[in-house]
């Protein structure tokens, strides 16, 4: 069954590799962050800030890929566990960013910053596939 | 119809927040515009995340609508409607969460 080669399809968007992207984009945003720091114009207090909320985004685009891969792309019927699983992913996600947050460890412009980075490799892989030719 | 309902809740809603804000206001005239400030900060909040929970919701539950119907008119393009599907619903949730981080902000000003 096509399913069960996972979401892989030749010539669309492949998943692992939107991974990497963001991954990618987190690494752009922290080195921004870093160089805009040592040049003065910003401060690297948001660099742990930054860092937590890329591997946030990073983190939630992976649980929210499992979470719905083994419940549609099994072959048989629907999985109904994703809907607690996914539901787990959400409270666990509020509870985090909550600490984060209200506890002050992390500046919380930096952390925008890098939930941003699930954005920007969404738009980076868009780009990419934009310009490859197709297969 | 629903367009009505849908009107008399947001005019509904509006005189609930300008009510709120003008009780505030009388109820503590010694603090200034100090109470003033908390209570659009608190509305804000509350009324920020509502909004973004509304809006993220309505656009993941269309967003999966869409994608198990067309799934199941043709399940050969599973794959091409899944993929886009799922980096929808996260980026729709990306915004919910900005939105909360915001509110979780404006709660600590409080």
């Amino acid at each position: 069954m096509e399913a069960d080669r996972g979401p892989e399809a030749p010539g669309g968007i492949s998943l692992r590799s939107l991974e990497r992207r963001i991954l990618i984009c987190a690494a752009l945003v922290l080195a921004g962050i870093a160089a805009a720091g040592a040049a003065g114009a910003a401060s690297f207090r948001l660099l742990p800030g930054a860092a937590c909320g890329a591997a946030i985004a990073w983190g939630n685009f992976f649980l929210i890929r499992k979470i719905l891969e083994k419940a549609f792309l099994r072959e048989g019927a629907v999985n109904k566990r994703f809907v607690v699983q996914y539901a787990v992913k959400f409270l666990g996600l509020i509870g985090i960013v909550y600490l984060v947050v209200r506890s002050g460890w992390f500046d919380v412009l930096g952390f925008l910053l890098g939930l941003t980075s699930l954005f920007l490799g969404v738009f980076l892989e868009a780009l990419v596939k934009s310009f490859r030719p197709a297969e | 119809m629903f367009r009505r309902f849908t009107f008399s809740l947001l005019v509904a809603l509006l005189f609930v927040a300008v009510a709120s804000v003008a009780l505030a206001a009388e109820g503590a005239p010694a603090a200034g515009g100090e109470s003033n400030v908390k209570a659009v900060i608190a509305l804000t909040a509350g009324f920020g995340i509502a909004i973004a929970a509304f809006g993220g919701a309505l656009g993941q539950s269309r967003a999966i609508a869409a994608g198990l119907e067309g799934i199941a008119r043709n399940p050969s393009a599973q794959n091409k409607i899944f993929i886009p599907m799922i980096v929808g619903l996260a980026l729709i949730e990306s915004l919910v969460i900005y939105a909360l981080v915001i509110a979780f902000v404006l709660v600590g000003k409080l």
